[in-house]
């Protein structure tokens, strides 16, 4: 007998959460020496390296990690979201130009404001993909008709190259300070990572994929094709408004507070697909535990692994991501 | 007369200014086992789309059960009216079980995790649809007949009143299309009205009890296939010049295509 899809869901989300519990305690505990721990797991907290230790962990470490894992959670579970709106197993969160736009808005306040605006550029990067997403789906609405999802993948590939060389017009012209800084933006970044950034992409994420889950069934209906969906009933052209709205939200709000990192929304849900079938109910929390341990990981890695230097996470996540993407690309 | 579940009247249909369908009427009552043939372009797709809902008459009504069809909501006009279309092909590949749970999206709302009945209901149309010794299968593994099935499979888990076919015989081989035939009877049988479109003349005669025939925009002749498939009419409608006998053993005509027709209009 098989086991229902409800029971299937909620025995993977309960060992994807084990694992992603695990992954954040080693995040937080990395860099802390065992007898640091047993210090702190002994409660005498008297002594100044166990105060010491502590501020590391909940000022530095935890609100970095929590915004690892959230991104994480987002970007997967709008590559899901993505690849099967645009029925296209390449398609990632960032196809579309929202990450061009995010990268445009930031770099923007970046030259103008330098860093002494963090939120700014936050909020700039959000209008920046806001507005790509919008000019993509606007000349997608505009052709309405037959070839709607290839004229959505063509004009988001098209705006996406457009801001992208706005964008490096700017940084060419910015000062070297400001480079460094676009430069880390553009690669990924969590090291100013604050509990006001963690809060602002928690609710946009849980809100986003709350609304998303609601819609599982739906989205699987999509994949299935157009016409297939209709005749079951769904209103295909407003599904797909909503799924994309929510998605592009959720995903530019995370590439306000992160930058641009790569790989996570494409290679996570393919990962989960490959393990857990294309059943919407049980890839979407599977996507969102799952991207939330990668990318929480590849940040702990990308702290420790060359230390004192640290390396931008989305040079680890294209690292690790780009091999796997092959070998499912040479398997298929 | 009987009531009819799914009516065109007075429908017609265009794509821009080039008009497709004219002045069609007709109905599907229950039981009904209904087929239209005509030539490539004839507009027997459209005519099924306007049927299921996915087209809109520019002209006339079409009504589901005596109302108006556009005042129900798609998910009610799904509940009672299923299609197997030609094929899609999506990337993400499901099994044979999950593609046939999804016959039972019309009568849920939005997030749902199937339960006994609506498993109970796919078992059967799995059995009926002889798609069980697949069930774990993924689609993409699938013979076009297979796919056929489950289709069928799915369209049946809909429950639904009225189902209509577009071309159910492309890409189907013979073993394949019998089996069809077959299937088609089984679920007619049942109660479930039937309405298909194909220009495979002979299939259509040996499965349809009535038939219509759509040549330039509306029906040219309509009655039993022994009625409708005649040499006159299918000079006529497809230009062609045919045999017409009888298949001895199942009592049906049977076409057999001669030559083409050179028409000097």
């Amino acid at each position: 007998m098989r086991v229902s899809t409800l029971a299937r869901t909620i025995l993977i989300s309960m060992s994807l959460t084990g694992v992603l519990l695990v992954v954040l305690l080693i995040s937080l505990l990395m860099g802390t020496t065992v007898t640091e721990v047993k210090t702190l797991l002994m409660q005498s907290a008297q002594g100044i390296d166990a105060q010491r230790t502590w501020t590391i962990i909940l000022s530095y470490r935890l609100p970095r990690t929590l915004l690892a894992a959230i991104a994480g959670a987002g970007l997967a579970s709008a590559g899901v979201v993505f690849q099967g709106v645009l029925k296209n197993p390449l398609a990632d969160p960032y196809l579309i130009g929202i990450a061009a736009g995010g990268a445009l808005g930031a770099v923007v306040s970046i030259a103008l404001f330098g860093e002494r605006w963090l939120l700014g550029t936050s909020l700039c990067a959000f209008l920046g993909s806001i507005a790509a997403v919008g000019l993509v789906y606007g000349l997608a609405v505009a052709r309405r008709g037959r070839g709607y999802v290839n004229t959505v993948i063509l004009a988001g590939v098209i705006v996406g190259a457009l801001m992208n060389a706005v964008m490096l017009l700017i940084l060419s012209l910015s000062g070297s300070h400001e480079k460094q800084r676009i430069l880390f933006w553009l690669m990924g970044d969590f090291s100013l990572a604050s509990y006001q950034k963690v809060l602002l992409a928690a609710v946009v994420v849980a809100a986003g994929w709350t609304l998303i889950y609601l819609n599982a069934n739906r989205l699987n209906l999509l994949i299935v094709g157009d016409d297939t969906a209709a005749h079951l009933g769904l209103n295909v052209f407003r599904t797909r408004t909503l799924f994309m709205i929510v998605a592009a939200m959720v995903t530019g709000a995370i590439v306000s507070v992160s930058g641009t990192i790569g790989f996570v929304g494409l290679v996570v849900p393919h990962a989960m697909r490959l393990l857990f079938g294309p059943d919407n109910r049980v890839l979407l929390p599977a996507a969102l535990l799952g991207g939330a341990a990668f990318l929480a990981a590849s940040d702990c890695v990308a702290r420790v692994v060359a230390y004192p230097v640290e390396l931008p996470v989305g040079v680890i996540t294209t690292l690790s991501g780009a091999p796997f993407f092959l070998y499912l690309l040479v398997k298929k | 007369m009987k009531r009819a579940l799914l009516e065109c009247r007075d429908v017609s249909f265009g794509y821009g200014a080039r008009t497709v369908l004219h002045g069609i009427s007709f109905g599907i009552g229950e039981g009904d086992f209904v087929g239209v043939i005509g030539p490539n372009g004839a507009g027997k797709s459209t005519l099924t789309k306007v049927l299921s809902g996915l087209l809109r008459p520019s002209e006339g009504v079409v009504t589901l059960t005596g109302a108006d069809m556009s005042s129900f909501s798609k998910r009610e006009v799904a509940a009672q009216v299923a299609v197997v279309q030609q094929e899609e092909s999506p990337d993400f590949s499901f099994t044979v079980t999950e593609e046939v749970m999804m016959g039972r999206a019309p009568h849920h709302g939005g997030l749902y995790f199937e339960g006994p009945s609506d498993r109970a209901i796919v078992q059967e149309a799995m059995d009926k649809a002889r798609v069980t010794h697949l069930a774990e299968r993924r689609i993409e593994t699938l013979s076009g007949g297979e796919r056929q099935r489950v289709r069928i499979a799915r369209t049946l888990a809909q429950q639904p009143k009225v189902l209509l076919l577009d071309e159910p015989t492309n890409h189907l081989d013979l073993y394949a299309q019998l089996s069809l035939i077959e299937l088609m009877r089984d679920i007619n049988g049942e109660g479930i009205a039937i309405f298909m479109v194909s220009h495979d003349i002979n299939f259509m005669c040996e499965s349809c009890a009535h038939l219509k025939i759509l040549h330039e925009r509306k029906f040219y002749c309509q009655g039993s296939p022994r009625e409708v498939i005649t040499e006159e009419n299918l000079a006529h409608s497809f230009n062609i010049k045919a045999l017409v006998d009888v298949n001895p053993v199942t009592g049906a005509p049977r076409m057999t295509p001669l030559a083409r027709l050179v028409s000097n209009s």
